[in-house]
This record gives structure tokens, C-alpha cells and sequence, in this order.
């Protein structure tokens, strides 16, 4: 695939729940000198794929996967993650957020558990992460209303399934478990960070093997 | 020259047929196994994030555990908790607007 190609190509959008912004959050608290810094060499540091599965699956972990999930999706190396069967071939991912994503991000950073941040810190954290997030990869900021599916969500849920719909989004990740367990009956994808990982990297390594077979000569194309 | 039910790749419609009555006998369609067996790897996929218990005690193939497999979203359907909205958490309003102010200032800003 050449690089025309490539760029010619629409990336996936993808958007996050607020629950994964929260935990980068919790991450970055722990040095919250220079978001900015820290959240490159974060992403550096967990975009080399590591090892998948996690080894060890425990609520302490979920801040990891959903910072790896996020840096995965930022990846500007993301032109190998192309596809399965059921995903048709793509650039990379697009994260698209919406005013009421990035309204709640704000609001529970200065109020919610665990934070308590003044504002001017919220402030910094969503301009230092999520707005270069969503612009290096080329999403968009979208503004919702009403919400959708509600019930059998509730409002807050049904706000960012009416802001994944507005974006035009594929796929949704969350760390939220009753948000997933009512993906079937929404129409768009709902997935948990790991399972958006486990995506990305099968479809990095079918990517790869099938670029190696075609340098060996064993795919037409 | 085609056989039917012969070596042709898919299987034969006796095959089939006869793989669909064995499946029905397996799984009888009141029995709610299937269900069951997705809403475990739901809850067990949840488990991962939310450390709650994976498993329930004792034997998991006893009545008393299999009952105690289903879902919380069978649970809510049987509830008929389902057509009701979820509580969503009280948010003070005046700070919301103030965030919301906030959000678009940041997006607007280059």
C-alpha cells in the first residue's frame, strides 16, 4: 500500500467514553508537572505493544489499558492497522469527542472522587491530552443534545451514545460494564478498552503477516 | 461430476439437520444455556474491569449456581427494570454550564 493510498484512505472514528479519560487522569496525577511530556512518553512507552493479554487482569490494571488503548488509537504509525474481514482496511483511527464527553471530563475532575482538581488544572489536562488527541488524529468535536437510547440507558450514557452517533462513529470504548452489556441493542459497537486493544493489535499482526507473505510471494496481493 | 452430500465442501442438508436436532436436544430452547453461557463471558469480561467476583460459589454446575449466572441484564429483564432510566448521578448545574463554557473555549481555541 503506498502512502497515497494511505492517505486517500478515511480513518475509523473512534470515540471514548469519560471513564477513560478519568483514568488517564488518575495516571498523569501522579506527575502532573508537564501533561504533555509525560502523556508523549506514556505513549511512547505503551504504543510498543508490550505484551497481550494483560497478565494480570485486576481494576488496578484498568488505568493501563485504557491508556494503552488511547495510545494505540494516537498511534501516528497507525497505517498497519488494517483489518480483519470485518473491519475493511484503514489508516488509523480518528478519536472524536463531544462537548458533553469533554463537559463531564471537566466536571468530574474537580468534583468527582479522586480528584477534586481546580479548574485551571481540568482546563490543562483536556488541552494538553484530549484536544491534541483528537487533533493529531483528525476527529472531530461534535455537540449533542438530547440523548439516545434512554432508556434502557441512563441520561449520561444515553448522551454519549447520541455523541458516538453525531461523530458518526464505529466503535465505542468504555471501562463502563452495563454500557457494554447493552451494546447489542444500540446499533453501534461497544467495546472495553482491552477488547479495543486485542482488536488493533490481531489486526496489526494479520497486517503484517500478510505484508511478509506478500514479500515471499505467497499473496497476490 | 457433483454427488449430493458428497465430498462437494459444505455439508450435506442429513448433516445438517442432523446437527441442528442434536443441538436442540443439547440446548432446549426454555433451558436459557446459551444465554446463560454469554452472559457469563460478559460478566466475566466486566470482572476484568470492575474486580468483582468472577465466579460464583460452590459447584457452577449446580441449579442453585446456574441461577445465580445469569446476568444483570436478565435479572433487569426479569425485573422489568429495563423500560425504566437509570439514575444518572446529580450534577450541580451551575458548574456543568461553567464546564461547558469551558469545553467549547478549549475546542475553539488553535
Amino acid at each position: 500500500m503506498t502512502a497515497s493510498t494511505v492517505a486517500a484512505l478515511p480513518r475509523v472514528r473512534v470515540m471514548f467514553d469519560v471513564n477513560v479519560y478519568l483514568d488517564l487522569a488518575q495516571l498523569f496525577q501522579v506527575a502532573p508537572a508537564d501533561l504533555s511530556a509525560s502523556f508523549g512518553q506514556a505513549l511512547r512507552r505503551f504504543s510498543d505493544l508490550g505484551v497481550y493479554p494483560h497478565p494480570c487482569y485486576r481494576d488496578d490494571n484498568r488505568p493501563i489499558d485504557s491508556l494503552r488503548a488511547t495510545a494505540l488509537a494516537c498511534d501516528l504509525g497507525a497505517a498497519k492497522v488494517t483489518a480483519t474481514a470485518t473491519w475493511p482496511a484503514e489508516p488509523g483511527w480518528a478519536v472524536c469527542v463531544s462537548d458533553h464527553i469533554v463537559t463531564t471530563v471537566l466536571y468530574k475532575l474537580q468534583r468527582g472522587d479522586n480528584f477534586g482538581w481546580p479548574a485551571a488544572e481540568a482546563g490543562r489536562f483536556v488541552r494538553s491530552v484530549v484536544v491534541p488527541m483528537t487533533q493529531r488524529t483528525g476527529g472531530t468535536y461534535v455537540k449533542v443534545v438530547d440523548p439516545l437510547h434512554c432508556p434502557p440507558l441512563d441520561r449520561e450514557d444515553g448522551l454519549v451514545m447520541a455523541s458516538a452517533i453525531a461523530a458518526q462513529a464505529m466503535l465505542l470504548v468504555t471501562c463502563d460494564g452495563p454500557f457494554v452489556e447493552e451494546s447489542g441493542q444500540l446499533g453501534v459497537t461497544i467495546e472495553f478498552c482491552n477488547q479495543f486493544i486485542d482488536r488493533v493489535l490481531r489486526s496489526r499482526r494479520a497486517s503484517d503477516a500478510r505484508s511478509v507473505g506478500r514479500q515471499l510471494g505467497w499473496h497476490s496481493r | 461430476m457433483h454427488v449430493p452430500g458428497g465430498k462437494s465442501g459444505a455439508p450435506s442438508l442429513r448433516r445438517r439437520l442432523g446437527r441442528a436436532q442434536w443441538e436442540a436436544e443439547r440446548d432446549p430452547p426454555d433451558s436459557g444455556l446459551k444465554a446463560r453461557t454469554v452472559g457469563t463471558m460478559v460478566r466475566m469480561s466486566a470482572h476484568w474491569h470492575t474486580g468483582a467476583s468472577p465466579e460464583p460459589a460452590g459447584n457452577p454446575r449446580s441449579t442453585d449456581a446456574l441461577a445465580d449466572l445469569a446476568t444483570p441484564r436478565d435479572r433487569r429483564l426479569e425485573s422489568g427494570a429495563r423500560d425504566k432510566v437509570r439514575p444518572s448521578e446529580p450534577m450541580d448545574p451551575e458548574l456543568y454550564l461553567a464546564c461547558l463554557a469551558q469545553a467549547d473555549a478549549l475546542f475553539a481555541e488553535k
